[in-house]
Order: structure tokens, then C-alpha cells, then sequence
């Protein structure tokens, strides 16, 4: 048994369903409402289930009993994290937030939050200070996981794994695992990889290692953290040691694929962002290294410039996606792309050169009849308009149709 | 899914390239943040054609929900785009069946038909479109998802199966009913439509 598809079934369904392409905004919209749920505490559970949970938390309890919880809620849309590697300590930033080391030696580090939020992962063991100071805030830890965020002269505390010491001008408290400052203050407003990332155990190899002069601390690849094989964040002049450092998606961890995967996305929230030529260099140094995102990156420095008009960087972008990914899973786009590059170059023999490729390997594919329009075009030029009618046969009706069809319309044809 | 890799986002779908002959290694497990990255498109899409309406976001947002609590789960027994599609049609199934209870009940207590009815079809001719949506609403989910994506779709019968882990022959089946359902179905419309 076997059904053949209807052709005229499927033009009456297509047109009465909705389009079925994302609006503007969709997936940062989704993106946003999805964070905020899964930072939602969970839903109240029956009571049987409760029973059973706390029989399991118990026995977890003994085992894991020294671990922290993790943040409950968070009120703020996830940001995408810039992540900055210091001495002994892995920060995260949020949106637009900045940061400034003001002191670091053998015995202690200390920065200031400028603007916005910023969450903490401070190594146990060192025996080092780690001082944070934002406006009239000051917190003092040695090993914990906790985030803060400036608001006018003071600051919000949310401690998630060990303890702090805050002080606020006129009084000193202690904030253990848990513990807020207001009580109440959520500032965790991460990712679950996110947050794992930040909370992840520290390198071994990670032993005592001080800037010996004044070296840019923010400077990713100034860290043993950012001894990875990803490049380094593209063409950014360090910063200087006092100099404020803004919120940046920087490339560089050594935390394997998901380093590389969090450079892809910084790549994407430049592109976001409205930064095209940050992210055209992001892009690049993710395609230049192997990776599980190189072909996605390949992909977009084809895209971005066909988005910006720009055909000769499109074509040298085709050529660097085929010899990297012969088999590529875009090679259908990039095969688009290209032709819309040699149209806007009108250059009709390159894009008709394409046509002909394009249609031999996916005479079905949904574009096809893009193609099918510039070869049908090219016909009638010739004036082989019978090819150039059947060609343009299974092309829909339209202006360009019609306009294709212009060299035959005085011959008469079957 | 092979058919409808080429969508551009559709980035796990991974088709022998006719061109080269090479079929495209799977990629290792990603993070959730990647893995909605990547298929973002692709289940916005899947949800559109199966929901056939409403709030797409709304439910791309609870697949993804689905898809991060079981990430985990995924062994790569089956291909990514394959397990979420999975995720997406029984999400959207779900969502469909509850949308459909509520509105018999709302039609039950409140005595009226509701705005999907025949009666409201007919009374406009020329709404051609909306006498298919409702023709589909005729149809259960699982006949309607294996017609829309094979008519237009243009997954194959094989695809259809391996999507929906069910034998070819009882998409053929469904492939018939459904056929078979809309037809009588947009009939009735046009035939009752004013003249």
C-alpha cells in the first residue's frame, strides 16, 4: 500500500494554515519566559509525594548534607552571563554590569561592582581575602558562591553556597548558604548551565596564580581559565587594571564544549544586540577551531552578510562553509544564499550554474521553485521559451514569474 | 525529519547529501541552552503545523520545558531533532485533547456552538481556508499531524513512522482516514455554503 501526495490537498492546506516561520522575537521571547519558569519554584506536589521526597531528601541529606542549595527563585529575566575569570575566583556578570579589580595580591583581592549584578564563585582553600564592594555594601568571603547587585547606594545579597560577611556602613551581619541581604533578595538570575558553570569545581591545576605586575585581570585569556583552545575574544584592547569592565560574552574558558558552546552564544547575543561586525569576528574564531558549533558559525558568516547585502563576502563565506563542510547540514541555505548573492552581483550565469546544481540534487526541495525561476528566466533570455514555460510551469504565479516569462510573451507557445 | 532539514534553525536534522554521498556525524550531547539554540526553528515549526493555531510560543515554550527536564534522558538512540519532535507531538497532543474537551464541555453546559462550528463555516464561502481548519478539527490528532506534515510537510510515510515510532502501514492508515475525513468534511461545508 502507498499514498501518493495530492499536490492540490497540499496547496489548499498550506495556504489556510498559519505560517508556520517564527515571529519577530519569538525565541528571545520564549527564551525569556522559559527562564523564568524554570527558575520558578516547583508546583506544590501531593501529599504522598511529599512523604516519599522527604524520605529521600533525608537519605540524600547525610550525603550531600554540606552542599548548598541552589538559588529558589529569581524575579529578573535571565541576562546573557559575560564570564570573567580571576585570581582564585569565577565572576559572572549580567546584562550591562561592570566590574573593577581595585587591589589583588598574595593575600587578598578586591572589586567593586560598578553597575548592575554580579555573581560570585570565590575558591575555597586559598587562604586568600575576596572583598566585593558596591556603593556603601562591602562583603568579605573565602570560599563561596554568591551574587550582588547595585542598587543606588547599596547593595543585594544572595549567598548560595558557604559564608559571607556583610557590611552596609552601620551594621555588620552574617549571610550563610541561603541567607539574603535584604531577606528576600533574589539577584541569581542564571541559566541551570549557567549557574552549574559558575558553581563548577575550580581546575586542580589551578594553584596560586598572581598577576605579577599590573596585568589586566579581566583579560581572559591572563587566567589559567581561559587556557583553552577556543581563540580569544576578537580585536578588544585589555582593559586597565582600574578601568571598568563592561559585560562582554567572552569566549574563553577551558571547560570544553560547553566553553564553546557559551562562545556560540555569545556570538549570537552580539548578533542579537545589534554588534554584527563583534559578532562576524566571533563567528569567525568559533568556524577557525573544531567544534561542535564551527559549522553553525561557518553558517552565520554566510548569512549575516547576505542579510547586509553584502554579495562578495557572502560568496567568500560560501566557498570557507564548502570546503569546511562538504556534507554540510546548511549546505541547502548556503546553495540559497548563494544565489541570491550572484542575482544581486546579476550575474545570471553563475546563479543559472546554480540552478542547474541545486535542482539535480533537490529537485523537491520547498525552494526549489527559486531556482526553477532563474533557470526558466534564463531560457526565456535564450528564447527557448517552450524549456522556459515548462520550467516555469511549477513556479508560483507572481511579478517575477511574469517578468521571467517577458522575452517569450510575444511567442506563442504550446 | 531528513525532509525537513533544509529549513534553515532545523540545525540536528542531518540528510545524506546527494552531492558527496556522506551522511553527517551525529554531534555530542549539548548543553540545554545549545540545544535550544539549535532547534528553536525547528520546534517552532513542528508546534505550528500540529497546533495548527493558537499560541505557538506559548507551547514551543512547554516542549522546551519538557526537553530540559529530560535532557538528560536523551542517549542518542534516536537523533536529537527526532526525540524533541517526539516531545513536541505529545505536547501539542495534549494540549490539543484538553482544547477539545473544553470546548464540548463549554458547548454542553452552554448549549451553543462554538466558533469552529460548521454552521459558521458555511454561512462564509468565500473562507475557503477556514472551512479547511475546520475540516482538520474533524480529523484526530493523529490523523491531522500525519496529513499536514506529509501533504505539506512532504515527509514520506517512512519519516512519518520513524517521527511518530509507529509501523509504516498504520501511517498509511491514518494517512487514508484522514484523507478519506477531510474530504467529507469540506464537502459538507462547501455544499452547505449559500449559494
Amino acid at each position: 500500500v502507498s499514498v501518493e501526495r495530492d499536490p492540490e490537498l497540499a496547496r489548499l492546506l498550506e495556504a489556510a494554515l498559519d505560517p508556520a516561520v517564527p515571529r519577530r522575537g519569538a525565541e528571545r521571547r520564549v527564551e525569556q519566559r522559559l527562564a523564568a519558569r524554570l527558575a520558578r519554584p516547583a508546583r506544590p506536589t501531593p501529599l504522598w509525594t511529599l512523604v516519599g521526597a522527604g524520605v529521600l531528601a533525608c537519605a540524600l541529606g547525610v550525603f550531600f548534607g554540606r552542599r548548598a542549595r541552589t538559588p529558589a527563585t529569581s524575579a529578573a529575566p535571565i541576562a546573557a552571563a559575560s564570564w570573567l575569570p580571576l585570581a582564585h575566583a569565577r565572576v559572572a556578570l549580567l546584562g550591562s554590569s561592570a566590574l573593577r579589580v581595585e587591589h589583588e595580591d598574595e593575600r587578598e583581592s578586591v572589586v567593586r561592582l560598578v553597575a548592575g549584578t554580579a555573581l560570585f564563585h570565590v575558591q575555597k582553600g586559598t587562604g586568600r581575602r575576596f572583598v566585593v564592594r558596591a556603593g556603601r555594601t562591602r562583603v568579605e568571603v573565602v570560599g563561596t558562591v554568591f551574587g550582588m547587585e547595585l542598587e543606588g547606594e547599596h547593595a543585594r545579597v544572595e549567598v548560595v553556597e558557604g559564608t559571607v560577611r556583610v557590611s552596609d556602613g552601620e551594621a555588620t551581619q552574617t549571610l550563610a548558604a541561603g541567607a539574603s541581604s535584604p531577606p528576600g533578595a533574589h539577584v541569581f538570575a542564571l541559566t541551570p548551565d549557567e549557574l552549574a558553570r559558575l558553581r563548577a569545581p575550580f581546575p586542580a591545576a589551578s594553584a596560586p596564580r598572581l598577576p605579577s605586575a599590573p596585568t589586566p585581570v579581566a583579560k581572559p585569556a591572563s587566567t589559567q581559565e581561559a587556557a583553552s583552545s577556543t581563540p580569544p575574544k576578537p580585536s578588544s584592547a585589555a582593559p586597565s587594571r582600574s578601568a571598568p569592565v563592561r559585560a562582554e560574552p567572552l569566549p574563553a574558558t577551558n571547560e570544553g564544549s560547553v566553553a564553546a558552546s557559551d562562545a556560540y552564544h555569545g556570538a549570537r547575543a552580539l548578533e542579537r544586540s545589534g554588534a554584527l561586525d563583534r559578532a562576524i569576528s566571533a563567528y569567525r574564531a568559533i568556524a577557525s577551531a573544531p567544534g561542535p558549533n564551527a559549522e553553525d558559525a561557518a553558517f552565520a558568516l554566510v548569512r549575516l552578510p547576505a542579510e547586509r547585502g553584502a554579495s562578495g563576502a557572502v560568496l567568500a563565506a560560501v566557498a570557507e562553509y564548502r570546503a569546511a563542510f562538504r556534507a554540510g547540514r546548511y549546505a541547502r541555505d548556503v546553495d540559497v544564499l548563494e544565489l541570491n548573492a550572484h542575482l544581486a552581483r546579476r550575474d545570471t550565469r553563475a546563479a543559472a550554474r546554480d540552478a542547474d546544481a541545486f535542482l539535480a540534487d533537490y529537485p523537491d526541495d520547498a525552494r526549489a521553485w527559486r531556482f526553477r525561476l532563474v533557470r526558466g528566466a534564463e531560457r526565456a533570455r535564450a528564447g527557448e521559451c517552450d524549456a522556459a514555460t515548462s520550467e516555469l510551469a511549477r513556479v508560483p504565479d507572481g511579478p517575477e514569474k511574469t517578468a521571467a516569462l517577458a522575452p517569450c510573451s510575444g511567442v506563442e507557445t504550446p | 525529519l531528513k525532509a525537513l532539514a533544509y529549513i534553515q534553525g532545523w540545525s540536528d536534522a542531518k540528510p545524506m547529501s546527494s552531492r558527496t554521498g556522506v551522511a553527517m556525524v551525529e554531534s555530542p550531547p549539548l548543553a540545554f541552552a545549545d540545544v535550544y539554540a539549535r532547534n528553536f526553528t525547528f520546534v517552532y515549526r513542528v508546534v505550528a503545523r500540529l497546533a495548527g493555531g493558537g499560541d505557538v510560543e506559548d507551547l514551543v515554550q512547554e516542549v522546551f520545558l519538557v526537553v530540559h527536564r529530560r535532557l538528560h534522558e536523551f542517549r542518542g538512540d534516536a537523533r536529537l531533532t527526532t526525540w524533541i519532535f517526539r516531545i513536541a507531538y505529545r505536547t501539542v497532543g495534549a494540549h490539543v485533547r484538553r482544547e477539545r474537551l473544553r470546548r464540548r464541555m463549554r458547548e454542553l453546559f452552554a448549549g451553543t456552538q462554538e466558533e469552529h462550528s460548521l454552521a459558521d463555516a458555511a454561512s462564509d464561502a468565500l473562507d475557503a481556508a477556514r472551512r479547511v481548519r475546520v475540516a482538520l478539527e474533524s480529523l484526530t490528532f493523529a490523523e491531522r499531524s500525519a496529513l499536514v506534515l506529509f501533504e505539506v510537510e512532504g515527509m514520506s510515510a517512512a519519516e512519518l513512522a520513524d517521527a511518530f515510532d509507529v509501523p509504516v502501514g498504520t501511517i498509511y492508515r491514518r494517512l487514508h482516514h484522514a484523507r478519506r475525513a477531510f474530504a467529507a468534511r469540506f464537502r459538507a461545508s462547501e455544499e452547505e455554503a449559500p449559494a
